[in-house]
């Protein structure tokens, strides 16, 4: 499961929002440590935790 | 007094006059370079000399056929001189059909001419970048077809750093892998030192390669200052960003300091 599909699952209502333009941005430095949240600026959405991450990839 | 007929370019020139005393030889050193016994009148003794039978000339040494003593009225009369050196006039356009200007010189300003040595690159990844679903993913470029001027390419975290500080104009391009038949958007992406620089939304509306491209101008530092390419991928998408030194590469070249 990508960073995207945990966040989505963990936020359904963001499944259509911009990330390339909002307030949310993943980044992957292609070094083989994946895909982590550059930037999380959302007006109403706290950051998800490393907790709630791991969940819902295991879910 | 007026005259007719185009400006002078510097100045009018007057003859000139010198007095040679005669030390028993016959060689002496003229005041001004000649390219000849005719760019001179020699008078000896207020009788005037046969150029070229009673005296040679040449560059800045007079030799004469006899030799002159202290007590000889010896002069000359310059009527021409081998070297006068013109400037151009300060008012006045510099017009040529053509002009060498040493070396691979190019102008750089109006007032220095000297060699754009500022570094020129062009950059790719060997193999295909994987893209993440909604994700700037940074383009793995670890190759170079050009790299000139002593800039660095890190190829463990992809990014290049110029060693000249100025304006480089930077240049991207990103083609995505053919496979799938998806369509969505993708980005292509400068960063300088992380920020967006520029960016350009791309779609991918049917099956087969798809490409982007974009250019700026980016001030770099020439010692820290880095750029990198970066990619974001809509999650309608599954393609890559396809390997290929002229599809998928990062270029840039200083425009001025």
């Amino acid at each position: 499961m990508t960073l995207y599909e945990k966040i989505i699952s963990i936020y359904p209502e963001l499944s259509s929002y911009d990330f390339a333009h909002g307030d949310i941005e993943l980044l992957d430095n292609s070094d083989g440590n994946g895909a982590f949240i550059s930037r999380w600026e959302h007006p109403t959405l706290a950051q998800p935790t490393e907790q709630q991450l791991e969940a819902a990839g295991e879910g | 007094m007026p005259y007719l007929g185009n400006k002078p370019v510097n100045n009018f020139v007057s003859f000139a006059k010198q007095n040679i005393t005669g030390n028993g030889g016959t060689s002496y050193s003229l005041d001004h370079p000649v390219t000849g016994a005719n760019d001179i009148e020699l008078f000896i003794n207020n009788v005037r000399q046969e150029p070229t039978e009673a005296y040679s000339a040449s560059g800045a040494t007079l030799t004469l056929t006899g030799a002159i003593s202290s007590t000889d009225d010896v002069y000359v009369i310059f009527r021409g001189r081998a070297l006068q050196t013109v400037g151009h006039p300060s008012d006045q356009a510099l017009e040529a059909t053509s002009a060498v200007i040493g070396g691979n010189s190019v102008l750089t300003t109006a007032s220095n001419i000297a060699q754009n040595t500022g570094n020129v690159w062009h950059i790719y990844s060997s193999g295909n970048t994987t893209l993440v679903d909604a994700t700037y993913t940074k383009i793995a470029l670890n190759s170079t077809r050009y790299n000139i001027g002593g800039g660095s390419l890190d190829t463990s975290n992809y990014r290049f750093t110029p060693s000249v500080a100025g304006y480089y104009s930077v240049s991207a391009s990103i083609d995505l892998t053919p496979d799938g038949s998806q369509t969505g958007n993708f980005i292509v992406n400068i960063r300088k030192n992380g920020t967006t620089m520029a960016y350009v939304d791309a779609y991918r509306g049917q099956t087969g390669r798809h490409s982007a491209c974009i250019t700026t101008v980016i001030y770099m530092n020439g010692s820290s200052d880095y750029v990198e390419l970066f990619c974001y991928r809509e999650s309608s998408l599954a393609q890559d960003a396809f390997a290929s030194a002229s599809a998928t590469y990062l270029t840039g070249y200083l425009v001025r300091v």
